[in-house]
């Protein structure tokens, strides 16, 4: 007997505003103090909340999700976490004490963050970090690190630089071929576009290197980003930077802070940029958390009325007209539920079929597996060749089958040429043009934290002395005191803001 | 080097059981005439083995009777210390038609076939190729690559008329060659069979006319076949071969 | 100790050798003392290369010719026979494969394949053969697969056609072998650089797991396999298929 997720006497009413359901116990932060308390997750009005008691300063209250119904259903797609090889903290106080990882974490590093350098050149009043501009890692910690990833990870698949801003670190290119490893497939960078925009022989060495950019870009509009990123014609920086990746080649992302009232009414036009642009193979949103930076900066911010991920996937269906559907998004099983949510896309003659319309669930599961991201192994052949199977047999022919199954043998026929043999790399690339994908990436702040959520992140800070640090616990517990960034605080130039403070009219910041 | 690869190439040395047999000699012969050494064994045919030994440079003979499990291993082991490595072993001791215990020469009906007739039978034909090969496979692990051929029968692969024990005989080796390469093979030991048809000057001379008509008949190349043809394949697949393995090959004209 | 050559004085004829298993049989046959003629359609630089490893041993000819090409097939047989006296040997190499799942198999998919690898050996041999028939002499040897002898993961038409070739192999050397002519099938394993050359890492590493010898097969090795198998010495087998693949 398979029951109902949600009791729509208790949820859905006319009076669900007034009621409050109990879902769940949980262990959160104190926003004031940013002690560790008790908390209970509760539904009220489709949505859920997490209620926490500070013994010295009352109730806090956020929203964790949105969308009831979507977070009761994610928390259906439970996937076993992966090990580490080696772990190098001790349980000594208990979580979020001990992360270096401690043996009490749940899940491997599928995304390890390195960041290279606290200088960053824009103050973005939404940013989740603090920045004090005077540290450059040197050459030999970098190597330590991903000496110590290797260790842990075995082999990565993705590993990224990241800051302050990477591209100012005065010896990145050197950096990129200290990563080229054989245990790395592939390197990423985290940048605001600043250098891309204005130096397209550097776009040319990132193409050479076959690295991955993860382009910020918020919105198409500078009033949006200007709100989010601070003064300057970011727009104008923006397309210049996409139009020198596009240029040279380079693997691009586009990454998107979401944040309520500024520019969640755009997250439509950043779906129709990734499906407009060959060249930008996808589109991740980060619903914003209000820490580091932002926390302080970023006012007043609500947080009973925040993004959260099933509201990013409302907004993609309502603005795109349908084009995506809700159903086409799912969480990301191996992480927590609440962290991740994405689909896939598969690029046919007509426009865009996310995976889950034609693929059964259990097999696309399979594919995104344990990574997030494709590999051509059994488990891959297995599931695509079911679903091709199915589309061919299944008793409601539709036009969409043929597109799906025209394009699968497209493919095909593209990455196993008759005449010539194709290293992995030359046919997961031919993958990589024919599929696009939407991540929903949600980071927590003092209001969201979560135990649980923090003991299954994947996503980890490393650091050259071994550790793996989980992100948000990092940002919001180990940051402040990293003994790296100890001394005075740097001067920074920010780009957009004259030392001085006047606008300088020669710069093509300003139009 | 790979186990899997051929080490000697110019001068192999090759045990050759049954040598002094009319197929046997043959062996041996086009195999010294490819350089290869030959040790060689006998039962009763002293007097051919006395010629092999003066005719071939290097080939040494000694007695042996295949039913004997024990005397087997002895010699092999024998071979191997006077040689130091050996790179082929070929098992040429067959009986044929009329092998059986009752004196008959004939192409025996199952009727004609008593228990001791199809001991007897398996016993020379198959029992021996299994225990020479797990004792070559046993001196020469770690050693190197060795090429093991036994020497089949096209009876027993193809559907063809034979007394069934020497049918069942030949078709156990196909069956048995199979499973030795699966075993043998990340050691570097190859084992194949060669399946020949009716052959001149052989086991076809117990062959019924009838049969032999009918063979004629039947036979694409429309003759018998000639043991220099079976050698060569034999010493092809003892010196030269590198990859094949498991396989039963057969040499029949097209029958 | 050098044995006599074993193609002394032959000519030889191979489909499909600017590359891959054709280039190495050849070289081998020109090698082991045949004059070696070849067949290729599009790889210039591929049948460059052929042309001059076996003129390092003896005399060779490139023809640009399809094995569907019936009538360019005559003239290239012709001329052999006219300027090199016969064809002894013919090796039916030519062959395509091509992954695509059933679902998705097209039948233009279909025709592609049966006709390189099927209809173009059947061309080919007819052409050949004609002669072969006259002089009473010769020898086919026919490149199948071992996926034509065991149940094996691979493309339908493929199969198919390996398969098709091992039944035109018993056949066709039942209706020519009372001239005194053999015809043979070779049927290799996975091959460096052959048709399974785009196999899925994961895939390759199933088929080496039950591999006796752990490795897929070398051009050479089987070529040398094929030189024997065409040879004199080899004169009683007829109709047979001879696998090559390290114990799978």
């Amino acid at each position: 007997m398979k029951l109902p997720l949600l009791e729509t006497p208790f949820t859905m009413t006319p009076d669900a505003a007034a009621r409050d359901v109990f879902h769940s116990y949980s262990k959160g932060m104190c926003p004031t103090c940013r002690a560790l308390v008790d908390g209970v997750r509760i539904i009220r009005d489709g949505k859920v909340y997490l209620r926490k008691q500070c013994p010295h300063h009352g109730t806090s209250e956020a929203l964790i999700s949105g969308d009831a119904d979507w977070f009761l259903r994610s928390l259906t797609y439970i996937k076993e976490g992966s090990v580490p090889l080696k772990h190098s903290t001790k349980v000594e106080e208990g979580c979020p004490k001990d992360c270096g990882l401690c043996p009490d974490h749940e899940q491997h590093s599928c995304l390890p963050i390195i960041e290279i350098t606290n200088h960053c050149n824009l103050e973005c009043p939404i940013c989740i970090v603090q920045n004090r501009n005077n540290y450059n890692m040197s050459a030999a910690e970098f190597v330590d690190t991903i000496d110590g990833l290797i260790e842990k990870e075995g082999l990565l698949d993705t590993v990224n630089l990241s800051g302050g801003e990477p591209t100012l670190h005065p010896d990145f290119l050197q950096f990129l071929e200290l990563a080229r490893r054989p245990q790395i497939s592939r390197v990423s960078v985290s940048t605001n576009g600043l250098r891309i925009a204005s130096d397209f022989a550097f776009c040319q060495e990132l193409a050479k290197r076959k690295v991955y950019v993860n382009l910020q870009l918020d919105a198409l509009r500078n009033p949006e980003l200007r709100t989010l990123r601070g003064a300057g014609d970011h727009h104008a920086v923006k397309e210049r930077a996409l139009a020198n990746l596009e240029r040279a080649g380079v693997r691009t992302t586009i990454v998107a802070t979401v944040a309520k009232g500024v520019n969640d009414h755009q997250i439509g036009d950043c779906v129709r940029l990734l499906f407009e642009r060959d060249f930008i193979l996808s589109l991740m949103f980060q619903p914003a958390s209000y820490t580091g930076y932002g926390g302080a900066h970023f006012g007043p911010h609500n947080p009973l009325d925040i993004i959260t991920i099933p509201d990013v996937v409302r907004a993609a269906e309502e603005q795109t007209g349908g084009l995506l559907r809700r159903s086409d998004f799912l969480p990301l099983p191996c992480s927590h539920p609440g962290c991740f949510g994405l689909t896939y896309l598969l690029k046919t003659d007509d426009g865009f079929m996310p995976f889950p319309r034609f693929i059964d669930l259990e097999h696309y599961l399979e594919i995104i597996a344990n990574r997030g991201t494709i590999r051509p192994d059994a488990g891959f052949e297995n599931a695509i060749k079911a679903a091709i199977d199915e589309l061919w047999s299944s008793s409601g022919q539709s036009p969409d089958n043929d597109r799906v199954l025209r394009t699968l043998r497209k493919a095909i026929r593209c990455m196993y040429p008759e005449d010539r043999a194709l290293e992995l790399e030359e046919r997961l690339h031919i993958g990589e043009g024919l599929v696009k994908t939407i991540f929903i990436h949600a980071f927590m702040d003092e209001h969201t934290f979560e135990i649980d959520r923090i003991k299954k992140c994947c996503t980890h800070y490393a650091m050259p002395d071994g550790r793996l640090m989980p992100g948000c616990a990092y940002n919001m517990f180990y940051r402040h005191k990293d003994p790296r960034y100890v001394g005075p605080v740097g001067q920074p130039l920010i780009w957009g803001k004259p030392a001085n403070g006047a606008p300088d009219p020669k710069d093509p910041a300003y139009s | 080097m790979e186990a899997s690869e051929r080490m000697t190439v110019d001068a192999p040395s090759c045990i050759v059981i049954g040598g002094s047999g009319i197929v046997g000699r043959t062996v041996c012969r086009t195999l010294a005439s490819r350089g290869a050494r030959v040790g060689f064994t006998f039962l009763k045919n002293e007097a051919v083995a006395h010629e092999l030994t003066a005719a071939l440079p290097g080939a040494v003979a000694r007695r042996l009777d295949v039913r004997d499990v024990g005397a087997i291993d002895r010699t092999l082991g024998e071979f191997v210390e006077q040689f130091g490595r050996i790179d082929a072993l070929i098992n040429c001791a067959a009986v044929g038609f009329g092998g059986g215990g009752n004196g008959s020469n004939g192409h025996e009906k199952m009727a004609d076939v008593a228990e001791d007739a199809w001991d007897a039978m398996l016993s020379v034909n198959t029992k021996a190729s299994f225990f020479a090969v797990r004792q070559i496979a046993n001196l020469m692990r770690g050693r190197g690559a060795v090429n093991v051929v036994l020497l089949g029968s096209v009876d027993g692969v193809k559907p063809a008329p034979a007394p069934v024990h020497y049918a069942a005989s030949k078709a156990a080796l196909a069956g048995m060659i199979k499973a030795m390469a699966k075993e043998l093979g990340p050691q570097g030991v190859r084992i194949n069979s060669v399946a020949p048809g009716v052959l001149e000057g052989g086991l076809s001379r117990t062959l019924p006319e009838d049969l032999r008509r009918e063979y004629l008949k039947h036979c694409g190349l429309k003759r018998l076949g000639k043991i220099e043809e079976v050698a060569s394949l034999v010493a092809w697949l003892a010196t030269e071969n590198t990859f094949v393995t498991g396989q039963t090959v057969i040499l029949d004209g097209a029958l | 100790m050098t044995a006599t050559r074993l193609l002394e004085g032959k000519v030889a004829l191979v489909t499909g050798a600017s590359r891959g298993l054709g280039q190495s049989i050849a070289r081998v046959f020109a090698s082991e003392g045949a004059r070696v003629a070849f067949t290729y359609t599009r790889d210039e630089q591929g049948s460059r290369t052929t042309l001059e490893t076996c003129r390092k041993s003896g005399d060779a000819r490139a023809f640009q010719v399809s094995v569907l090409d019936a009538a360019g097939t005559e003239t290239m047989v012709a001329d052999l026979e006219q300027n090199w006296g016969s064809v002894d040997i013919l090796v039916n190499n030519a062959g395509i494969s091509q992954n695509m799942p059933l679902a998705l198999m097209e039948e233009e998919d279909w025709d592609r394949v049966m006709d390189i690898n099927v209809k173009g050996t059947f061309l080919t041999s007819k052409a050949v053969l004609r002669g072969m028939i006259r002089r009473k002499q010769g020898v086919v040897l026919n490149i199948g697969s071992l996926v034509a002898v065991r149940m094996l993961e691979a493309p339908i038409h493929y199969c198919a056609s390996k398969a098709a070739i091992k039944g035109l192999t018993e056949a066709l050397a039942k209706e020519v072998s009372r001239y005194g002519i053999r015809v043979n099938c070779l049927a290799p394993g996975l091959l460096e650089d052959g048709v399974g050359r785009n196999l899925p890492e994961h895939r390759l590493a199933d088929y080496l797991k039950h591999c006796a010898l752990g490795r897929v097969g070398r051009l050479e090795e089987v070529a040398r396999l094929a030189a024997f198998l065409v040879s004199d010495v080899n004169g009683y087998m007829s109709g047979e298929t001879v696998v090559i693949d390290g114990g799978v």
